[in-house]
């Protein structure tokens, strides 16, 4: 199982929200003669329209050679009706072709960053070649902006990412970043002087923006989350959602866009990887083969008309799977490898079952017994289970390397691992092998556990503040990763010695927890508010946090006071507050 | 309840878990419910994080059950389910599961009676329950682990790392 975990996602505000998507459709058609009367521009002013149909219309209203004078002062408007005059605005203003090639100035609303003015402009002109607005008035359009000597800063801020500069001769221009989000998301605004003594001809649009990088862990895309500032492991499955204005989409996975792209999606979704074409299921990237730590994707989006955007979505992998959990030498009493110890520092006696810790990462391994690497291995694993003595193939069983052909005496094992990212990673242990086990009456040397808890108050009396210092953590010992041990009762009554060498026993053998039931009914026997007495139950926890283990106490068992009658004491407490108490 | 965690907690302990399989009959003493199980788990969560906010309170462990949910016994997705909607959120620190699994490998998505674990997933490519309802991908990450190839190893350290016995 995969996973990604949403962390804080840049969340556009209600006002950027609103200058890309316009603030309504009256508004958007209104939106000409409000720019040409007021600038600076208010946000309600320079949004195109609800859709990009609107926006486009906007700008092309707006782009007109002869400037629109204020509603009121319009002589000629003067003597029509709201209505006429209205239909006339919007009639001569959309009539572009005629007067392209003067003056008109393009503000760009967008989450994006383009390219060059032109593929800004493009889509639109594609969008009307079918009204006589062919890509000639564009280009006129374009290039009729004066001079100017900033760069939108929008721009400077994505250079690394952008092969094809703005030139800097499009116009004086502006990043405004009144209402952009947090990042590097802004609104560009590109004005030129009017022909007439108007200050500014001006327009607004908004692209449509491009579907943002999001993350599942489902091949079917589902519960798809932002990319950007999430965190991921394993196999995760990296998307832009359909968009009927997006064509095409190249990927660059902690890659510079100048260098190939690692995947180009034609088709929507446009998923990272690709797709099954059968299926249409997302391919998945492995985070294990990137490093742990922050990557980058970039999305080049080519829009229907020549005009791309890019958007960045940063991201950690953390595939850290907790300590000692990494590829390791284990060794084993078995040939099914149960049981394993770490073979570093560890005494092996008879036949012995040697095998790097299964990983899915590891794809070969050499191991070098006893010999440098330079020398020839004494036996190289192509597939796992990864074993010193070989695998039997059938059975996928080890098979044992005696200690005793070894000789006796302490031994190293250097095992050069190919890991499927192609490094190599070396892993080596020192391990002595002896012709039998020292004596088991201490624990082993690991495990020599002084007496870890912290000065025990008096019971039950202390409040437990919350500056008091952790006491030390047990160190930790062999094959601690392996698991726990699961009682009932029976320790709660055990012989006191022979419940120390369970203890013990299970030490050795490298359990790490201990589950058990922490009986109610008879620590608190006499009925509700009366003293409690656990030390039934200390007599297994003490000794078992002495010797370092975690454990789980079940609080379980109702005493006969708290339950109805004639019901067993694994009956709930028919007063809630007696169970609380 | 905050008796037992104030005096255990002294000790050392950092967790405790509340009950055992309540959806047998034979472990709840009564007819299977998991909204009574709800109520015992939040009282003994409130008392226990009252009594020391450090520890760390599993819910009980759910047992394999047959496709059923009724008074004698009740499959650990279907008992969760009720557990949630009797308000279980924010009750429990970690959700216990007895992965009896085999024979199939604890990650297996056939939801097969002995699995426990698949049998707390909806389906195939859906997030286990808890994840669901808790509308949070951690508990995938938790579930990651614990369908990693040693499940035990990585739900207890993962366990380990939390408590701070005080």
């Amino acid at each position: 199982m995969n996973t990604v975990i949403p962390r804080v996602q840049a969340i556009r505000s209600a006002n950027t929200v609103a200058s890309i998507r316009g603030c309504s459709p009256n508004k958007a058609r209104s939106s000409p003669s409000t720019a040409l009367r007021r600038e600076p521009f208010a946000t309600r002013a320079y949004t195109g329209g609800r859709s990009e149909r609107s926006a486009a219309r906007t700008v092309l209203r707006a782009a007109s050679t002869r400037p629109m004078a204020p509603r009121q002062t319009d002589p000629s408007e003067r003597r029509m009706g709201k209505r006429r005059a209205r239909l006339r605005r919007a009639r001569t203003s959309t009539n572009l072709g005629s007067r392209a090639g003067t003056n008109g100035s393009i503000i760009s609303t967008d989450r994006c960053r383009f390219g060059s003015l032109s593929s800004l402009v493009a889509p639109i002109g594609d969008r009307h070649t079918a009204n006589g607005l062919g890509d000639s008035s564009i280009r006129r359009l374009s290039s009729s902006l004066s001079p100017g000597r900033s760069t939108p800063r929008v721009w400077d801020r994505q250079r690394s990412l952008d092969e094809r500069r703005p030139r800097a001769s499009w116009g004086r221009a502006w990043a405004w970043r009144a209402a952009r989000p947090r990042g590097w998301v802004g609104v560009l605004r590109v004005a030129a002087r009017g022909a007439r003594g108007l200050p500014w001809a001006g327009a607004a649009t908004t692209l449509a923006p491009p579907p943002p990088l999001v993350a599942s862990t489902d091949p079917g895309r589902s519960d798809a989350v932002g990319l950007s500032r999430s965190v991921l492991a394993g196999s995760v499955y990296i998307f832009l959602s359909a968009s009927d204005t997006v064509r095409r989409v190249a990927f660059y996975v902690d890659g510079s866009t100048s260098e190939p792209a690692s995947h180009v999606d034609t088709l929507a979704p446009f998923d990272l990887m690709g797709s099954d074409p059968t299926t249409g299921l997302a391919l998945p990237l492995s985070t294990l083969e990137l490093r742990n730590g922050p990557h980058t994707v970039a999305a080049v989006v080519d829009f229907a008309g020549r005009s791309s955007a890019a958007l960045v979505a940063r991201f950690t992998v953390d595939n850290e799977i907790g300590p000692g959990e990494t590829a390791s030498l284990l060794v084993s009493s078995r040939p099914d490898r149960s049981d394993p110890r770490p073979l570093d520092g560890a005494t092996v006696v008879g036949d012995a079952f040697v095998f790097v810790d299964p990983d899915e990462r590891v794809q070969r391994a050499q191991f070098y017994l006893d010999r440098s690497t330079n020398q020839a291995p004494s036996r190289v694993e192509q597939h796992p289970p990864f074993d010193l003595g070989a695998t039997n193939e059938e059975t996928l069983l080890a098979l044992p390397m005696s200690a005793a052909e070894l000789g006796v005496g302490v031994h190293t094992l250097i095992v050069v691992v190919a890991v499927d990212t192609g490094d190599l990673s070396f892993l080596s242990a020192r391990f002595t092998t002896a012709e039998s086990l020292p004596p088991t009456a201490a624990p082993p040397p690991t495990a020599t556990p002084a007496p870890v808890n912290p000065p025990r108050p008096g019971p039950t009396t202390t409040t437990p503040g919350p500056k008091t210092p952790a006491p030390p953590r047990p160190a930790r010992t062999v094959g601690e990763k392996y698991g726990g041990f699961s009682q009932g009762l029976s320790w709660t009554y055990r012989p006191e010695a022979e419940l120390l060498r369970e203890l013990d026993e299970m030490r050795a053998m490298g359990v790490s927890w201990l589950r058990a039931d922490v009986p109610w009914s008879t620590a608190q026997p006499n009925g509700r508010g009366t003293a409690f007495n656990w030390a039934q139950s200390d007599r297994w926890i003490e000794p078992a946090l002495d010797r370092g283990f975690k454990i789980l106490p079940i609080l379980y068992f109702t005493p006969g006071w708290a339950r109805p009658r004639r019901t067993s004491d694994k009956h709930p407490a028919t007063d809630i507050d007696d169970w609380a108490a | 309840m905050s008796a037992a965690v104030t005096h255990f907690s002294a000790l050392g302990a950092g967790q405790f878990e509340i009950w055992n399989e309540p959806n047998l009959d034979g472990f709840c003493g009564t007819a299977v419910s998991p909204e009574q199980y709800t109520e015992l788990l939040k009282a003994a969560y409130r008392a226990a994080k009252t009594a020391n906010p450090r520890v760390f309170i599993v819910s009980a462990g759910l047992a394999p059950a047959g496709d059923v949910c009724n008074a004698s016994a009740c499959r650990p997705k279907y008992f969760l389910d009720r557990m949630y909607k009797a308000g279980a959120k924010g009750n429990f620190d970690a959700f216990g599961i007895h992965p009896y699994y085999s024979p199939q490998p604890v990650d297996s998505t056939s939801v097969g009676d002995s699995n426990t674990w698949a049998a707390t997933r909806p389906s195939q490519n859906e997030r286990p329950l808890v994840a669901w309802h808790e509308g949070s991908t951690r508990w995938l990450r938790l579930a990651r682990r614990v369908s990693g190839r040693d499940p035990d190893a990585r739900v207890n350290s993962r366990l380990g790392e939390r408590p701070t016995p005080v």
